[in-house]
């Protein structure tokens, strides 16, 4: 009979050899400093339709997914929609127009938001992404969580 | 840098150190790796979580109330993040995916012993409660999580992780020896 120990280091050698981690997660970490911005304020992520597990079969819920971001004075509404490139439908709480930029890690798209604080980005790759929201009377540019969408 | 505080590289990469920044990743990218395989998610979707818990530790970094826990964070966001996508998913039962890239090189003799135990050991660790695979990957990674990172990386007590350890390595065993597989005979030749 082996010790604990014994058993957690044949376990650590079999995970090295069968399923090491891919140089590329360390190589895409770090990466993400370059995405480091001090003047941001950022908008965390206060709700999330996809917290709430979805019962099996269930197929039309997990369709469009509704994201809220808030920053002091600011929260912005996000639907997700579509299967492979997304589609993202927003709206700017309180109104208002805004340039917002949608970035991922290898891009970034320029959309503007309507006077009633309106915007759509269409295809817009699955992954992590974050919205810089620069709104004309504000100082700073607010920024969200990144999110896996 | 790598024998620096965390806390030393926490401040170093607030005031712009790439360096400190590669050293934080070299600390945790395995842990973060570890709660994200242990959630039986591999691919593109791991990828992406991972990504996304460095991406916000950029954003956060500033925010950080103890620095010092900066793993404790990386852990419970990764955490946070994974059961989001299996919610998303729908998938309230996920066994373990298999590596990404399983090694596909020729096996010498020698090693086909050594490869059957690994798949053995793999086969029984995808049978595992998710609580268990989440903790027996993050006890395997390295640097060795502490305690503060591993209740971090389960959301449970510091308290119930030793209790919870020797069960999942009991019931490992057991999925073992149901397997017909002595785990910890590690001489080739001796395995049946």
């Amino acid at each position: 009979m082996s010790t604990d120990e014994q058993l957690l280091q044949t376990l650590r050698a079999a995970l090295d050899r069968t399923d090491p981690m891919p140089e590329a997660i360390r190589a895409a970490a770090y990466a993400a400093f370059a995405w480091r911005d001090i003047d941001a304020e950022l908008a965390a992520l206060i709700a999330d339709s996809a917290e709430t597990p979805i019962p099996a079969g269930v197929r039309t819920a997990a369709d469009h997914r509704l994201l809220t971001f808030r920053a002091p004075g600011t929260e912005i509404e996000i639907e997700v929609a579509g299967e492979r490139l997304r589609q993202l439908t927003g709206q700017l709480v309180p109104p208002g127009p805004a340039s917002i930029t949608v970035c991922w890690p290898a891009g970034s798209l320029a959309v503007e938001a309507d006077d009633l604080g309106r915007f759509t980005a269409d295809n817009v790759p699955p992954g992590p992404v974050s919205l810089q929201v620069r709104r004309p009377s504000a100082a700073r540019p607010v920024s969200t969580d990144w999110v896996v969408i | 840098m790598t024998d620096q505080s965390t806390s030393t590289l926490v401040a170093a990469a607030r005031a712009g150190s790439r360096e400190a920044w590669h050293a934080l990743v070299d600390r945790y990218a395995r842990l973060v790796w570890a709660v994200i395989r242990g959630h039986g998610i591999g691919g593109m979707d791991a990828a992406d979580i991972s990504q996304t818990a460095w991406l916000r530790l950029v954003e956060h970094l500033d925010r950080l109330r103890d620095p010092d826990q900066v793993g404790s964070w990386l852990a419970a966001t990764t955490r946070h993040e994974c059961l989001r996508f299996l919610n998303r998913r729908g998938r309230e039962h996920v066994t373990e995916s298999l590596p990404d890239h399983p090694s596909v090189e020729p096996t010498p003799e020698e090693h086909v012993v050594a490869a059957d135990r690994d798949r053995l050991l793999a086969a029984a660790l995808a049978q595992l409660p998710p609580r268990c695979r989440v903790l027996l990957r993050a006890l395997t990674s390295d640097p060795t999580p502490s305690y503060a990172e591993l209740a971090a990386a389960l959301d449970v007590p510091i308290g119930s992780l030793g209790p919870t350890r020797s069960r999942c390595l009991a019931r490992l065993r057991e999925l073992l020896a149901a397997l017909g597989h002595e785990p910890d005979v590690e001489s080739a030749g001796s395995n049946r």
